[in-house]
């Protein structure tokens, strides 16, 4: 019981932050189309960079901690089908189940977004120019549109999910086989195909862009990469996580040993913490590094040494929103895993390990899915500003990367303490558990 | 190794559950003391709630009596800390149960060499391999457990036993979820198991498989009723019934 609320509970919040963090493109949106001057325009301008990397980090998010609720319930499911209910019938009552929770998450975030965001926007947007003179409005139709989107990205991945969980043989899942892959892979290499192109012509247009003095598309293109990354996990973060993590010797440490072997065999549940520290981390980094880089054209352009200064308040409404929403993600998607680390702890203490042995495991866990990700986001980071500045120095030449490192490090630092909380706290709760009592109570 | 090749001894071994929900305190154990020796093959039978996995979790170190002492080796483990009662599990105490309780993301072979390097001593690949190899599993070391039948995957909790050589087995229903094949398989082993100075205790509704052991308990409402040496299915079932009505031996 306890389990199952912990990971009910995860998805809600995820999806009530979700729908938030959307309500604040929406109420730039709305605030700006309303005014109708250039004013206004530019903060629909605005808006339009923070719907990117807030559809990218709830796409990424609230997909990956859907699929992961229906994963971890995968047991339930199975012992329905065990008493006679059918796969068609799984299918229905498991979406049913994630649409309550999506509704009821996505209509408490966006009412929560529809009271403090307007003043949140106006204080972010003090000192930037022209912009801040505007009151920030969001109506119920903005707030509803901005839930009903987060709902439809949360069915949409869940229905997958139900339709997988539901196909999958009831004995296959009560035995704890290895995770059948049977999800429909030729969507995700269409996207991740779709993103690439998008990337490739804002790529292709960014020279021309710098040269007449914008170039904002600079800021986007890291972001969609860490989409085309995030679309592409299942496939690229196993990989990465086993071929890192075997540079460290199986003789080193038992606990290590076995942390490597779990993120490896739960791949559902590692992969869900991963995408959402990928966004927590890269989405933050890539802008800030295109900004960096970018400015530095610009400057070359304009023959002056100062690449100019951004102001906190526009990058932190920018950002604000998708970080929240990955580090909660990541955070969630851990407690909601603490019922399985919690089994798994209990069979290796009747196995004979020592007291702290399932602490220093989760931890070592916390630490490969951390490694993973500050992987993938400096590989990110690495690539985008590469080829920007190879771009942009067609028209600027000297155009240095700028790798944004201060962003990246605090980012991931913040994230890094959050994930070791968010493990360490159910994981010692457990840790006087009687071992006869947790192997029985599945 | 204790006196007389005691390897096991319960001395007045209570254990209270505290009440919950309202109901009342539970007494699962009432006062039980017992002896297991070297080289002993020792089943524990009663009716379901009479407290005999309660027993075996005490004996094992897995969950503390509120009264008395268990001795494993002549060390008292009711003294010990976590770490020691761990440290002494690990060292000389093997598990199989009834649902096999493997590690699911380890492999057949993995699982096996698990306690070896628990106990950071080292295990060759030949030992595991060859320890499959005598519970008829050696094609499956690379399998994952979930990939297993039942009757497979007790074979490898017992291979993961025979690898690590306890003192003492201590082995919950482990043929409870096996058909009659397989659970004939599993006594086998743990009857090779029982050689060589060690021992094995288990406990069973089955009386089949009780029979095979060299001594029988019969345990009812926490406390020890009979003791029967190397007894036939019937005259266990006859025990068993007897001990509803009958004093405490």
């Amino acid at each position: 019981m306890v389990g199952s609320a912990r990971i009910w509970l995860g998805s809600f919040i995820v999806v009530a932050i979700a729908a938030f963090a959307a309500t604040v493109p929406a109420a730039l949106t709305e605030t700006g189309l309303r005014d109708g001057t250039l004013v206004g325009l530019a903060l629909v301008a605005i808006a339009g960079t923070v719907t990117v990397l807030s559809g990218v980090a709830t796409v990424v998010v609230v997909g990956t901690v859907m699929r992961l609720t229906v994963a971890l319930r995968r047991r339930s499911y199975a012992l329905w089908q065990t008493v006679g209910v059918s796969p068609a019938r799984v299918r229905s009552i498991v979406v049913a189940q994630l649409l309550v929770v999506a509704v009821v998450g996505a209509v408490l975030g966006s009412a929560v977004g529809a009271l403090v965001v307007p003043g949140a926007v106006e204080s972010a947007l003090q000192g930037s120019n022209g912009v801040d003179t505007l009151s920030i409005v969001v109506s119920p139709i903005g707030a509803a549109v901005a839930a009903a989107v987060v709902v439809v990205v949360a069915l949409l991945a869940g229905d997958g999910a139900a339709r997988r969980a539901a196909r999958t043989s009831p004995l296959e899942v009560l035995r704890a086989s290895p995770a059948a892959r049977r999800a429909r892979w030729w969507p995700r290499w269409v996207l991740a195909a779709l993103l690439l192109a998008v990337v490739v012509q804002m790529l292709s247009g960014l020279a021309g862009s710098a040269a007449a003095g914008s170039g904002a598309a600079a800021i986007l293109i890291g972001p969609l990469l860490v989409a085309v990354v995030a679309v592409l996990g299942p496939v690229v973060f196993p990989r990465v996580m086993r071929q890192w993590t075997a540079l460290v010797p199986a003789a080193a440490s038992a606990s290590w040993y076995v942390a490597r072997a779990n993120t490896l065999y739960a791949v559902d549940r590692s992969s869900t913490v991963v995408a959402s520290l990928l966004v927590a981390v890269a989405v933050p980094g890539t802008f800030a590094a295109g900004q960096g880089t970018l400015a530095g054209a610009l400057a070359i352009l304009a023959g002056t040494d100062d690449p100019g200064a951004d102001t906190g308040g526009t990058t932190l409404l920018v950002l604000g929103g998708p970080v929240l929403l990955a580090a909660a993600g990541a955070a969630a998607a851990t407690v909601m895993s603490s019922g399985a680390r919690a089994r798994e702890g209990a069979l290796l203490s009747a196995a004979g390990a020592p007291p702290g042995f399932g602490v220093a495991t989760a931890l070592w866990e916390a630490v490969i899915q951390l490694g993973t990700a500050a992987l993938l986001a400096v590989a990110v980071v690495a690539v985008t500003v590469g080829a920007e500045s190879l771009v942009l120095s067609t028209v600027a030449p000297g155009t240095a990367p700028d790798f944004a490192v201060g962003t990246v490090v605090t980012v991931f630092a913040l994230s890094s303490v959050g994930i070791l909380l968010a493990t360490l706290v159910p994981t010692l709760a457990t840790r006087n558990q009687v071992i006869p009592r947790a192997l029985s109570g599945e | 190794m204790a006196r007389d090749g005691v390897l096991l001894a319960a001395i007045d071994v209570a254990k209270t559950f505290a009440a919950q929900g309202g109901a009342d305190a539970t007494v699962a154990l009432a006062g039980v003391s017992l002896e297991v020796r070297a080289g002993e093959f020792v089943a524990i039978v009663g009716p379901s709630g009479s407290g005999k996995s309660t027993l075996l979790y005490c004996l094992s170190g897995l969950e503390s009596p509120t009264s008395g002492r268990v001795e494993i080796s002549g060390t008292d483990i009711t003294a010990l800390s976590a770490r020691g009662v761990a440290s002494l599990r690990r060292e000389r105490v093997g598990f199989v149960f009834q649902s096999y309780n493997l590690i699911p993301s380890l492999t057949v072979r993995e699982n096996v060499a698990l306690p070896a390097r628990l106990s950071r001593r080292p295990l060759d690949g030949a030992t595991v391999d060859a320890t499959l190899g005598r519970v008829g599993l050696g094609g499956f070391a690379g399998a994952y457990p979930g990939t297993l039948s039942g009757g497979q995957q007790q074979r490898v909790a017992i291979a993961r036993v025979l690898a690590s050589a306890p003192d003492l087995v201590f082995a919950d229903e482990p043929t409870g979820a096996l058909d009659t094949a397989a659970g004939a398989v599993v006594l086998d082993l743990l009857r090779e198991a029982a050689g060589d100075g060690r021992a094995v205790v288990m406990v069973t509704h089955d009386l089949e498989a009780a029979a095979r052991a060299d001594r029988v308990l019969v345990i009812r409402d926490g406390a020890l009723h009979r003791e029967l040496a190397r007894p036939t299915p019937r005259e266990i079932f006859e025990a068993v019934e007897r001990s509803a009505t009958g004093p405490v031996a």
